[in-house]
């Protein structure tokens, strides 16, 4: 999956450059709402349940600043990311106990014939592991800023 | 507990959460998928399945406390047992189970009976009801 490819599941209108949230429960509400918003999930509470429930078995929030809930449901028909990010930082029991600046929502569909949840979740975990990267990502203003961190970090 | 008050759209929903329940759980209990979230850095542990577990019990024995959900959780468990979803969405009368084309006068008959709308070929659940918007 090439950069370009990666950034058709994203949207400027899924794209909130501070989110208000301060808890990982309300940033997980906040970033689903913004999906209900665009109608991108026809049950936002379903899609809220269905998150919660996965970060029972563990959380999704993978250390040095970066979380990335994600799961199948039948509330969304398309594969979609929304990017949410926090300067001050959200508790997420993250990996290492540290607090969350950069969220990435990935919510599928159940039917995935051309195989693109899994890798398209590997390429954003790709994209964000290195420093610069999450500076980067620190740093954003608008949603082509965030197009362009992501372009410069999986073409190196 | 009374599910009289349940709309259609309810017990629908019920069983979507269900299937979401059982879709967490067969995915961390497969050695392959587990294995590629891993390597990507989540976590996932035992203890983490073992409350996803009871919490997916606790809901299915809350749907056999009342009458019609039992039957709800019986036909979501025998449809199962066919197919690895028993819950579908429904798309421009599609049933994305096996993508036949539903007639919309069953399904508006069997929401007027309160009956879970199923596909008139696979036998799928539709979690569809009218007014609904699916994305």
């Amino acid at each position: 999956m090439t950069s370009q490819q990666l950034l058709t599941y994203f949207s400027e209108k899924r794209f909130v450059r501070e989110l208000k949230a301060r808890s990982k429960d309300s940033a997980l509400k906040e970033m689903t709402e913004l999906l209900a918003r665009e109608r991108e999930v026809h049950d936002p509470q379903l899609l809220l349940e269905m998150l919660k429930r996965r970060e029972t078995l563990g959380s999704t929030g993978i250390g040095k600043g970066v979380a990335i809930p994600h799961g199948r449901t039948l509330a969304t028909g398309k594969l979609k990311v929304a990017f949410g990010r926090s300067k001050k930082g959200i508790p997420f029991d993250a990996i290492d106990n540290e607090p969350v600046h950069l969220i990435f929502l990935i919510v599928a569909p159940y039917h995935d014939p051309k195989n693109e949840y899994l890798p398209l979740l590997g390429k954003i975990v790709e994209a964000v592991k290195t420093d610069t990267a999450r500076d980067a990502l620190m740093q954003v203003a608008t949603f082509e800023d965030l197009k362009s961190v992501f372009s410069e970090a999986l073409s190196s | 507990m009374s599910s009289q008050k349940l709309s259609l759209a309810e017990r629908l929903d019920k069983l979507q959460l269900l299937q979401d329940l059982d879709i967490h759980l067969r995915e961390a209990m497969d050695p392959k998928f587990r294995q590629t979230e891993e390597e990507m850095g989540f976590v996932i542990s035992e203890e983490g399945v073992g409350k996803l577990q009871a919490i997916r019990d606790r809901q299915a024995a809350e749907m056999l406390a009342d009458e019609t959900l039992k039957k709800d959780l019986r036909l979501y468990d025998r449809i199962r047992q066919r197919h690895e979803r028993a819950v579908e969405r429904l798309a421009d009368l599609i049933c994305l189970g096996c993508w036949a084309t539903q007639p919309m006068a069953g399904l508006m008959l069997a929401i007027k009976r309160g009956a879970i709308p199923r596909c008139e070929n696979c036998g799928r659940i539709l979690h569809w009801t009218v007014g609904r918007d699916h994305p």
